[in-house]
């Protein structure tokens, strides 16, 4: 188990970590460890239990076998309250957004600061501005949740997640519905948080060619396991079948995206079983 | 919605709220007259009580100045006691006499307090010596045919 | 055949004992841990205001309407009812000790909760379907604390206030119609309620009731919208839910406090 040498920076380690909803084992005895002040993307299919390990992080799971390590510290064993001020320290940009949609963009993103420090209220002004420009939407402060596109509502809700200034951040499918434009705004964004703020950043993604671009380390899953890590470059050149399948984004190969059957045409009655 | 317009509305409510409140306790109910803890409280000793109920009203001069606060059977002179908790603002020589009425033929019962001549006023534990018990119906029936029966019976 | 259908039956009346029970005990703990957050709610007066806003001032007008019908429908039935007994100055008394005993809390409880009551569950539950709560719990924000106890506070203080609004508008409804126009006298429409409604017995006692009612659609909804499935169907299947219960609640309810309150003491 490699701990973290230099203090004070957080770090997410799981040690075989299993997660089970019921019977169905979603995650099954991972144990990894993610490079501090770096961004790491985690690859994979859809219900592979992308989303089911950042909550896990965020200690909104429990692992049914195992320990989830935040700064060294087990995420799973700790107390309520330090529960509540490790999550303090992080920042999640849910894969839907999860804006409060009775507040405005504004209130949305002054939520966390008004809910955890007394600053006055002209500094939460300024503050949340920062955000929303950063984000591109200080135009869009006065809207209603209900008001925004997809695309803006997530950009709104990553304002939210970065407002504590967090030393972590997941970010759950962070492109998914933006235009090319947007993409690149929010690619080159967490690129600057990381960098300029020394945050440690998680990205769960489908979109292989933007974020191999911008992050540092790579872990891709298939069914609830890691299948294999490495720098953007290892994963590239990687020669194992089901990476490469999945990088380069075949539809079928090794990771069988099919359940098992009779061919499609079989199937389909254009081809006889032979 | 504003700030304001929510604290304006809410404080709206409020005061309709606490204004419901207070007509329910002045206007409707009888908390001028007077409350429960406040007010002495009389005994009295009596034959028969009928259907008289802890909380009937006791009324002089047809005025509510009191509630009967309990009714317990005495052992020893076999009667019944009633305590009557009278209002701090009502006051009664110690020789008024109190007995159970009915209002109305079938109505219910109440205790009524006569006031007497006395310069000395009741206070809180005294005890009504005079009383008068609940006249009941079957037995005021019962003498009525009885004295019916006695008189046709001397008639023929 | 039958004896399969049988087997059927206590299998439904085990489940639905069995999903009871759970409820009773996942109800209580949730209501335990709602109220033992409550410090939040009553450092920052805002959150509960804004609650009391959306459970008492919203359910003001219908509570004022309901009561004010209540009370006139009460007045006209009564009315024609005494007169046949030559004791229609009672009318007075008959209108206030229903509404003040009966009426006022059960009704305005039972309008309270579809109003009020199935909007909790039903934002409950949408932040819930829409992980807003999630949301919150990873900003370090306690969504008991900081959405559910203002809920449950709110609408325990507006409760009694809109029952006592309830039975004050219908004694009003009663006093318009066999007052003003029928043409009771109007003194002794005032003294006879008054000479027969004790504050004690029967006003305050209305009061305890409704506050228990409070406790209870409070309860009820907050859970059912904690508890809901996470989607649109869910959320709308929860807000059945709390109207039903409810309802059937605070009807046993009054039930178990009239027996209590009302009969030989
Ligand atoms: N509340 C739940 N109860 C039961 N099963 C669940 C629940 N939430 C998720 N799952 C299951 O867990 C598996 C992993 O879900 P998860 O949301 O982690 O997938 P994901 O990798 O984030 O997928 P996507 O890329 O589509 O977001 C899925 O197969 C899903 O069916
Ligand atoms: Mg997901």
């Amino acid at each position: 188990m490699v701990k973290s040498t230099t203090k004070a920076i957080p770090i997410i380690e799981f040690s075989s970590v299993s997660f089970s909803y019921g019977d169905r084992r979603i995650i099954k005895d991972v144990s990894i460890s993610l490079p501090p002040k770096k961004i790491t993307a985690i690859f994979g299919g859809s219900g592979t239990g992308k989303t089911t390990f950042l909550r896990l992080v965020g200690g909104q799971l429990n692992p049914s076998k195992g320990d989830v390590f935040f700064d060294g510290k087990s995420i799973n064993r700790m107390k309520y309250s330090d529960l509540y001020s490790a999550r303090r320290r992080m920042g999640m940009l849910f894969q839907f957004g999860a804006l409060f949609t009775d507040l405005s963009v504004f209130d949305n993103v002054a939520f966390p600061l008004r809910e955890h420090t007394n600053l006055p209220s002209r500094l939460i002004d300024d503050l949340v501005k920062m955000k929303l420009h950063a984000v591109g939407l200080r135009g869009a402060a006065s809207l209603k949740t209900a008001e925004l596109s997809g695309g803006m509502a997530r950009r709104v809700a990553l304002a939210r997640a970065i407002a504590l200034d967090p030393e972590l951040i997941m970010y759950d499918e962070p492109f998914t519905g933006l235009d090319p434009i947007a993409t690149s705004v929010i690619a080159n964004l967490i690129q600057k948080l990381n960098s300029a703020l020394g945050i440690t950043s998680v990205l769960v993604t489908h979109d292989v060619e933007v974020s191999l671009k911008i992050v540092d380390h790579c872990i891709v899953m298939a069914g609830g396991e890691v299948i294999g890590q490495g720098s953007p470059e290892e994963i590239r050149k990687s020669h194992n079948p089901q990476i490469r399948q999945f990088i380069k984004g075949e539809i079928d190969g090794p990771v069988p995206l099919h359940y098992p059957s009779e061919t499609y045409e079989v199937d389909l009655g254009i081809k006889h079983a032979g | 919605m504003h700030r304001a317009t929510v604290d304006l509305w809410v404080g709206v409510f409020v005061t309709v709220g606490f204004l419901g409140l207070l007509f329910l306790a002045f206007k409707v109910g009888s908390a001028s007259n007077f409350s429960a803890s406040d007010g002495y409280v009389v005994t009295a000793e009596f034959d028969n009580i009928g259907g008289l109920k802890v909380k009937a009203p006791v009324k002089s001069a047809g005025v509510v100045v009191g509630r009967v606060e309990s009714i317990v059977f005495n052992n020893h002179s076999l009667r019944a006691t009633v305590s009557m908790r009278i209002g701090k603002k009502f006051e009664f020589p110690k020789d008024s006499s109190v007995s159970v009425l009915t209002a109305g033929l079938l109505g219910e019962q109440y205790v009524g307090l006569d006031g007497g001549g006395d310069i000395d006023l009741l206070a809180d534990g005294d005890k009504i010596v005079l009383t008068q018990s609940a006249m009941v119906l079957e037995k005021v029936i019962g003498q009525f045919l009885f004295n019916k029966a006695s008189e046709s019976g001397s008639n023929n | 055949m039958r004896a399969n259908a049988f087997l059927k039956g206590f299998v439904a009346i085990g489940r639905i004992t069995v999903d009871g029970v759970w409820k009773i005990g996942a109800g209580t703990k949730f209501i335990l841990n709602v109220i033992s957050r409550s410090r939040m709610t009553f450092q920052r007066p805002r959150l509960l205001i804004d609650e009391i806003f959306f459970t008492g001032t919203l359910s003001l007008i219908i509570i004022i309407v309901s009561g004010l019908f209540v009370g006139l429908v009460l007045g006209l039935q009564g009315y024609e009812t005494l007169k046949r007994y030559g004791s229609a100055e009672a009318v007075g008394t008959l209108v206030a000790l229903s509404l003040v005993r009966e009426l006022g809390p059960v009704v305005a409880a039972l309008l309270f909760a579809s109003r009020a009551g199935s909007a909790m569950t039903a934002k409950i539950g949408i932040m819930k379907s829409t992980e807003q709560l999630s949301a919150m719990q990873m900003m370090a924000v306690d969504p008991y604390a900081r959405v559910v106890t203002p809920m449950f506070w709110g609408g325990f203080f507006s409760m009694p206030l809109l029952a006592a609004i309830f039975s004050a508008m219908g004694i009003i409804g009663g006093y318009l119609i066999t007052v003003v126009v029928i043409g009771v006298d109007g003194g002794a429409f005032w003294s006879q309620m008054q000479a027969n409604v004790d504050f004690h017995g029967d006003i305050l006692n209305g009061i305890y009731k409704s506050i228990v009612f409070g406790f209870a659609v409070n309860t009820i909804s907050l859970f059912e919208g904690f508890d809901c499935v996470p989607t649109a169907e869910g959320v709308s299947r929860a807000v059945t839910r709390t109207v039903v219960t409810s309802a059937l609640a605070i009807l046993a309810l009054d039930f178990v406090l009239t027996a209590f309150m009302f009969t030989g003491v």
